[in-house]
């Protein structure tokens, strides 16, 4: 639902929102016409398609005056690299399909996450794992995680905008890696991805946005996640990983009656089973807060 | 000797119809914006499959409006950079009109409810009440500066999230843990809004 306030003035045209979020309309004629966006509901959309196209989730060079021509290096030097770094893709490519062929590296780190689990969260598709507390670069990494990341490295240096390894890559960085370079990782990954996005990618997303909230103490990073976890749930709504999740960001955020009704409806998806016994735990404590 | 800016490498290549150095310069240094571009508008009429056929048609239209673009042309290079982006999304736009692409629903965003309702309870009003209601107390409560005035609006009335009000490139605001724009600690401490 969005909402119209009054009438006021005529609405601006399509290009002063393109220009309001491409940063061309600045001062009070930028606050003016958002003021005027903010109590009109079609203008509202307008400026929102516009932001959706202008938004720069990759900086885009500007700095112009910096770009010059690389020097050219010797021929037989630059020759010698190219072979070099086919000798290196070769060998890794070699033992990518010897030695990783299967499991997928997703499923290689969901049995890591399960075998070592240090995140309170829930990675989609992973069986239950006890909850350990070693976290960050400390954290050991199973096999299955060193594995996993030869096999996405591997595809990624053939085929960069493999949305797969680019998911294998923001899974990694989630349990291993930082929440900014996971962002990275499967934004690229949703965005490589045809059709509509993978429920469960969404809810990686949403762990990411959440891990970035805890160690910058954002509250938005936090309204990130519940964001994409509602996107999972509209794609899927007996999500059981998205389910689990948001109500464990909502009681982070104090939304307590929220968290509980997610709960709530994760047992009666899921009334059975490792996770179950961890869902009556949480809903068993958040009752306690209300 | 310093490297061409943007607009010096377009004019090269305008003035030369195409056919100038520069003129592979001034798309490699843009294709990223231009390419990121031309896939949004494409998504947004639901035809991805032909984001490349709406990247080459504002290739054209930057060659074959050169003059008029050169004329209204920012000289601050971001500037520069931001009106070739809003030229190529009027072009990609034009381009998938004149297809009769029809534009897809509006993005997934929090909808309005999910915050009303959760607003509800700090303001100290049932979950039941009318939203109208809910929407006058906010109006009270609003802070005095006016761009706090357009952010609230955008996110209690609009559906706005966090992030898009964040991407506005001019609305210089920042988002941070007991900030004004603090929203879940509002929600979670009743009478906040007043503090």
């Amino acid at each position: 639902m969005s909402t119209t306030i009054s009438s006021g003035p005529p609405c601006p045209a399509e290009s002063v929102w393109d220009a309001v979020a491409a940063g061309l309309l600045k001062g009070d004629e930028a606050v003016t016409a958002m003021e005027h966006a903010s109590n009109c509901a079609v203008c509202a959309q307008t400026l929102r398609e516009a932001i959706e196209i202008f938004a720069v989730e990759e900086p885009v060079t500007t700095n112009v005056v910096s770009i010059g021509v690389r020097p050219r290096l010797a021929p037989a030097v630059r020759w010698l690299g190219i072979a070099a770094a086919l000798l290196v893709a070769v060998g890794v490519g070699y033992l990518a399909t010897t030695q990783f062929r299967s499991p997928e590296p997703l499923t290689l780190l969901s049995s890591a996450y399960t075998e070592h689990r240090t995140l309170d969260l829930r990675l989609p598709g992973a069986s239950y794992g006890v909850m350990q507390l070693e976290r960050g670069g400390e954290a050991r990494k199973p096999t299955h995680a060193v594995e996993a990341e030869l096999a996405f490295r591997s595809t990624l240096e053939r085929m960069p905008n493999d949305p797969g390894a680019l998911h294998a890559k923001g899974r990694w960085a989630i349990l291993y890696g930082t929440p900014d370079d996971a962002i990275v990782a499967l934004t690229a990954s949703r965005d490589a991805t045809t059709g509509k996005p993978d429920a469960g990618l969404l809810t990686e997303l949403a762990i990411a946005w959440r891990e970035k909230g805890r160690r910058s103490g954002q509250a938005a990073d936090s309204l990130h996640a519940i964001e994409f976890l509602g996107q999972a749930l509209q794609l899927d709504p007996t999500n059981a990983a998205a389910l689990f999740n948001r109500a464990v960001v909502e009681d982070e955020l104090n939304l307590w009656s929220p968290a509980i009704l997610d709960l709530e409806k994760l047992l009666t998806v899921e009334p059975s089973g490792a996770w179950s016994e961890e869902t009556r735990k949480r809903l068993v404590e958040i009752r306690r807060k209300v | 000797m310093a490297a061409p800016s943007l607009s010096e490498l377009y004019g090269d290549c305008v003035r030369s119809a195409g056919h100038h150095p520069s003129c592979d310069e001034f798309f490699r240094i843009f294709r990223p914006a231009l390419t990121r571009v031309a896939r949004r508008v494409a998504y947004q009429y639901n035809s991805p499959h032909q984001a490349e056929d709406a990247e080459q048609e504002v290739n054209l239209k930057l060659l074959a409006s050169g003059e008029t673009i050169l004329k209204r042309l920012p000289a601050e290079p971001v500037d520069a950079l931001a009106y070739f982006s809003v030229v190529a999304a009027n072009a990609a736009r034009d381009f998938f009109r004149a297809l009769g692409a029809a534009k897809k629903g509006s993005a997934v965003t929090v909808s309005i409810d999910t915050q009303l309702s959760a607003l509800s309870a700090s303001l100290g009003v049932s979950p039941d009440v009318d939203k109208s209601l809910i929407i006058d107390r906010i109006n009270e409560l609003l802070p005095a500066d006016r761009r706090e005035q357009i952010a609230f609006r955008f996110y209690y009335y609009q559906g706005y999230t966090a992030k898009e009000i964040a991407a506005i490139p001019d609305f210089g605001l920042s988002v941070k843990r007991g900030g004004k724009y603090d929203l879940p600690d509002y929600q979670g401490s009743p009478g906040a809004f007043s503090q």
